[in-house]
This record gives structure tokens, C-alpha cells and sequence, in this order.
């Protein structure tokens, strides 16, 4: 974990509300991973807690490390203003992180600001392991909020769903999935519809052989480990569909903080079996997590 | 030039304590700050047994400052013995740990279990304001804090300190009561009881309804307490409530408080405690103060 005083490269609005920050960060950006998270200070005593956004991207040979975040009060709204050059206190990379399952195909679920972290996951996963499947399926307000989307089709094959059905299926991400099965179904094809039945037969050798303890759980995208990042209704959702089907299933959870370094207890989520550090059934989303399993936790 | 403060007998390198609840047991912030500079850290409360704390959010900004309703979750004392006093004791620093309980045998038990620990002080926490049952009920009303203030020190081996609540009608009074009932120093300010409204959600911002105070916005109302309480005792007072800089922590100790904890600054700047320790020594270089007990309650 390092505190720096971050500079700057470049920023831009991806939507309305949504930023794109690229900053300056060689010692964050050598040891980060996908789904930890940078704690910002604002520059004003009067907004003191840090904000916590996740990392969207790791650029190891440039030491930069992107974020995209939403305006949501003052603090953000004071990293909005910040232009190239412009330096920001920080310290992170904070929390775990996903659990990379190289070998594994995967599907992606995010929704909303919780799209970001998917980036630098889909980007490892593609990195590590360049046969793998990975579908990323992501929800929206509508066409005008969307953001990212070249960077995650870039890593996969990605589905779109938004609230107004502007883009992609009307409904949420998960309505989007399922429309996605049936699809499959009518097809008669048990993955996505641009490969042969070779790859796909592959596909499910390796997601029955590889996913034993998650009781050869597998989608009808082929996939057998879930990761996730939204919002609390979406990640209830997603447990559902991952656990329904036999899939492990990771979450990544949000909730207010302090600290942002497991000392304050703010940011606990419950879980289903006494922790071994609190003693009681809860983790410090900050320090625990901010990714679980779903079976661990109570949503 | 002399840095070093006495509470109760006890010696610290410098007047700069953590503040219960902010720091963990040290370990979180360890990566930030180097504890062998540190004064003392005081531990997050620990009850005889893990208590689970409240629901979340149990944390809210707010201008200046924040509110929490965490509730006073710990893994209990044995844990508490078994793995934070180990971490803590590879520091050259003092161990104060924050007690805290549902009823005085619970107060007591855990006194009793730290009497074969290598701590230094204990802090009773009689003013926690989110938790139902013990915390503030006995910090609000004199007879009661006198009350257990005497049986706990039956129990204790080391000095005991009496955190006491702001949100009382006149702190010299508990503070009075306090060391009647035989405390060896004060702390103060816990939180003061504050509530926020989402007005987008239409509902409370923390799950507790209502949480506690603290942070840069409630300085000037402990500077005031703190300084009525030390006018009002001859024990020790350790001063808290807001400090964030070197300068209120300077406030603190001239309006009479022995030595300061920093708390929520903590989240502004992991580094505030040590900023604060040089910055004092600094000023006293600079304006040729020898001894740091020259400046305790300077004011009058």
C-alpha cells in the first residue's frame, strides 16, 4: 500500500456525470490489481473522508493507473475540475481485489459505476490467458450514460442491457443474460454464435473439468466463474443467477467508508459464517474485500 | 528540549495519543505511520465478548466532520489478548486500551482479564452515544459514573482514565464525579450526538438514526470542555475532540489537557499523528520552549 501525491495526466468526461481520469501513480500502478481500490482526498478539510474509486485500468509500463467515477457530491465534483499537471493526494491500491481464475472462462456483470473495474479485470484475464472465453455483460441508465464499452468489447463478447432499452436489452443485465440463453437455446448452440461447435465442445470439456468445486457450474455462455461489481439490487441478482447455476460467483461490494484501511469498522457487509479477524459475522469491505465470494456474504 | 508528558505515573515519549475507535489496535495504519513515534495508541473499545455492532451506513460525512453509530464492534477481550496487545508490544509505545461494556460486571471482567496483560492504561468508555445499554448511561449521570468509575478501579491493575460524553449539561460536574469515584485521569471529548437526513433518500444517513460527531467541526466545543474539566480536577486530562494539526493539538495542551489523541484526522491524512508530533517540537524550537509541561494549561 503506498501514499503518493498522484499527478494528473489527462482527464476527460466519458457522459454526463462520468470522468475518465488517467493519473501518474508508478508505485500504485506496480502493485495493483483488478477490483482494488485508490482512496482520494479532497483538497478541503470541510469533505475529510477519503472517496474510494475503484481502479479501471493498470498501465505498469507507463506507472499510470485510470479511474472513471461519478460525480456524486463535492468530492468528486472536486476531482471533475482536476486538468493535466494538477497533483491529488491518494493512498491505495486498498483492498483484495478479484480472484483471477486464469484457466476459467469467464463472464463479467456490471452495472452502472460499477462498470470500471471490469476493464482492468477483462484485461488480465485476457492478458494471463488468451484462450479463455470471457463475456462481459454490463447494464446502463441509457444510451447517453454508456461508457467503456469499446475498452470491454475489446475483451470479450459483450452484452449490453439499459434501463430505457436505448441500447442493448430493455431491462437489467441479468434480463439481458437470460435473453441471451434463450437465444442460445433456439440456437441450438450452447456459446456464442461465432464459433464452431469445436470450440464449443472445448468450452465445456474445460468448464467440466476445471470447475469442480463449483459443481461444474457453467452458463450458456460458457463461462464458470462470475465476477461482478454493481448495484446492491444487481448483486443480489447475480447471486441468484451464479449460485442458481452452480457458478463461482465473486461479488464486489460498496458501501460507505471512513478509513478506507480496515481500522474504523465503518464499511462491514454480513456474512453467513463468523469471521475469523471481527469475531462476529461480518468483513470490512475496505480490507476484506471489496470482492467475495457470493456464498460468504449476505446481501 | 523535552517532549515527554505523565499520566498517572506513566511516561509517554510525547503528547501524542491515538484516539479510540479511529486507529484499529494499530495494525491498519502501521503501514503509514511509524507507532514507535507515537505517544501512546489507544485501542478500539473491547467488551468481555465480540459484539457485533450496528447496522450499515454506519458512517456519514458531514461539513468539517463526520458521524459514526458503529456500535462498538470487537472481537471481545480474548482475541483482543491474544492478538492486538502482542502487535502493539513490538512498539516502543504506550498501550492504552479503550474498555467498553453492556453493564459494570461487564466493565469490570474485562479490567480484570487486562490485570495479567502488559498494558499501560486502561480508557472506560462511559460515553459511547450509539450503542442501547451501558456506553453514554453511565456518562451522563454523575452518581453512575462515580459508581463505576469506583468498582472498575477495584478491578484494574493499571491507572484507569474516564473517557467522558459532551453531551452532558455541565462536564465539571461528571468530571468531578469521576475523581471522586477514584479515576487516575479524564479523556475528553467523546463524540457530541449529531443526526443527518439524505434528502434524496428522504431517511436518515446512518442506519442508527442518530451518530456521533466528530472531526475539525467540534474543536472549539472540546477546547471549551477540555478546559473546564482540567479547572475543575487535579488528575490528568488527555484532550481530544477535532485535532488535526499540530496547532490544535497546541490549543489543547495550553487550555490544560496533559497530553492529546487525533482521531477522524486520521482519514484525512494517515500521517496526521506524527505531522503533529513534529510540528509541536518544531514549535517549541522555535519559540525556545524547553520542557512541553511548560505549556500545559498556560492559559489559565
Amino acid at each position: 500500500m503506498k501514499k503518493e501525491e498522484l499527478k494528473v495526466m489527462s482527464q476527460v468526461p466519458l457522459a454526463e456525470g462520468i470522468y475518465s481520469m488517467w493519473l501518474h501513480a508508478p508505485e500504485m500502478a506496480a502493485q495493483a490489481k483488478p477490483g482494488q481500490f485508490i482512496n482520494f482526498y479532497t483538497g478541503n478539510a470541510a469533505n475529510l473522508l477519503p472517496r474510494p474509486i475503484s481502479i479501471c485500468e493498470i498501465d505498469r509500463e507507463r506507472g499510470a493507473l485510470r479511474v472513471v467515477y461519478r460525480v456524486v457530491g463535492k468530492g468528486t465534483a472536486e476531482f471533475s475540475r482536476l486538468q493535466a499537471g494538477d497533483g491529488i493526494r491518494a493512498i491505495g491500491p486498498l483492498g483484495n481485489g478479484y480472484f483471477l481464475k486464469k484457466d476459467r472462462n469467464a463472464l463479467l456483470i456490471g452495472g452502472g459505476i460499477g462498470i470500471p473495474p471490469l476493464v482492468a479485470l477483462a484485461k488480465s484475464l485476457k492478458k494471463e490467458n488468451p484462450n479463455i472465453h470471457i463475456t462481459i455483460a454490463v447494464g446502463y441508465r441509457n444510451k447517453e450514460q454508456t461508457f467503456l464499452i469499446n475498452e470491454l468489447a475489446a475483451c470479450g463478447k459483450l452484452i449490453i442491457a439499459s434501463d430505457d432499452g436505448s441500447i442493448g436489452t430493455k431491462g437489467t443485465v441479468i434480463d439481458a443474460l437470460r435473453e441471451q440463453e434463450v437465444a442460445n437455446e433456439e440456437a441450438g448452440n450452447g456459446a456464442t454464435e461465432s464459433k464452431s461447435v469445436d470450440d464449443v465442445t472445448k468450452e465445456e470439456l474445460r468448464a467440466s473439468e476445471e470447475c469442480p468445486e463449483a459443481g461444474n457450474g457453467r452458463d450458456d455462455c460458457g463461462a464458470c466463474v462470475i465476477y461482478s461489481c454493481g448495484p446492491m439490487p444487481m448483486l443480489r441478482a447475480v447471486k441468484e443467477y451464479g449460485l442458481s447455476r452452480g457458478m463461482e460467483t465473486q461479488i464486489s461490494m460498496e458501501e460507505r467508508m471512513a478509513c478506507g484501511v480496515g481500522a474504523c469498522l465503518g464499511c462491514v457487509c454480513k456474512t453467513t459464517e463468523t469471521d475469523e479477524h471481527s469475531q462476529v459475522k461480518n468483513r470490512r469491505v475496505c480490507k476484506d474485500g471489496p470482492v467475495f465470494y457470493a456464498e460468504e456474504i449476505e446481501l | 528540549m523535552n517532549l515527554k508528558v505523565s499520566i498517572a505515573g506513566v511516561e509517554l515519549k510525547n503528547p501524542v495519543m491515538t484516539a479510540s475507535g479511529t486507529f484499529g489496535a494499530g495494525e491498519e495504519y502501521s503501514e503509514f505511520v511509524d507507532l514507535n513515534r507515537l505517544g501512546a495508541v489507544t485501542t478500539k473499545g473491547v467488551a468481555n465478548v465480540p459484539w457485533a455492532g450496528n447496522p450499515t451506513p454506519r458512517v456519514a460525512e458531514t461539513y468539517g466532520g463526520m458521524l459514526n453509530a458503529i456500535g462498538l464492534q470487537n472481537p471481545g477481550i480474548d482475541v483482543f489478548c491474544r492478538r492486538d496487545i502482542p502487535f502493539l508490544k513490538q512498539y516502543d509505545t504506550k498501550i492504552v486500551v479503550n474498555v467498553c461494556g453492556r453493564s459494570v460486571r461487564d466493565y469490570c471482567e474485562v479490567a480484570e482479564r487486562l490485570a495479567s496483560e502488559q498494558v499501560d492504561l486502561l480508557e472506560i468508555n462511559v460515553s459511547c452515544p450509539n450503542v442501547k445499554e451501558g456506553g453514554i448511561a453511565f456518562g451522563q449521570d454523575p452518581k453512575a459514573l462515580e459508581a463505576i468509575t469506583a468498582e472498575v478501579k477495584r478491578y484494574a491493575k493499571q491507572p484507569i482514565i474516564l473517557k467522558l460524553s459532551p453531551n452532558v449539561t455541565d462536564i465539571t460536574v461528571m468530571a468531578r464525579a469521576a475523581e471522586a469515584g477514584g479515576a487516575d485521569a479524564l479523556s475528553l471529548i467523546n463524540t457530541l450526538t449529531g443526526m443527518k437526513i439524505d434528502i434524496y433518500k428522504r431517511t436518515f444517513a446512518l442506519a442508527n438514526r442518530t451518530g456521533g460527531l466528530s472531526g475539525p467541526a467540534v474543536k472549539p466545543v472540546a477546547v471549551r470542555m477540555v478546559w473546564q474539566a482540567a479547572h475543575a480536577v487535579s488528575i490528568p486530562v488527555v484532550g481530544m475532540g477535532g485535532i488535526a494539526t499540530w496547532e490544535d493539538a497546541l490549543e489543547f495542551l495550553m487550555a490544560g489537557a496533559t497530553a492529546v489523541s487525533v482521531g477522524t484526522a486520521n482519514f484525512f491524512d494517515p500521517e496526521a499523528t506524527v505531522k503533529i508530533v513534529d510540528g509541536i517540537a518544531a514549535y517549541m524550537e522555535k519559540y525556545q520552549v524547553e520542557d512541553i509541561n511548560d505549556l500545559i494549561g498556560v492559559v489559565g
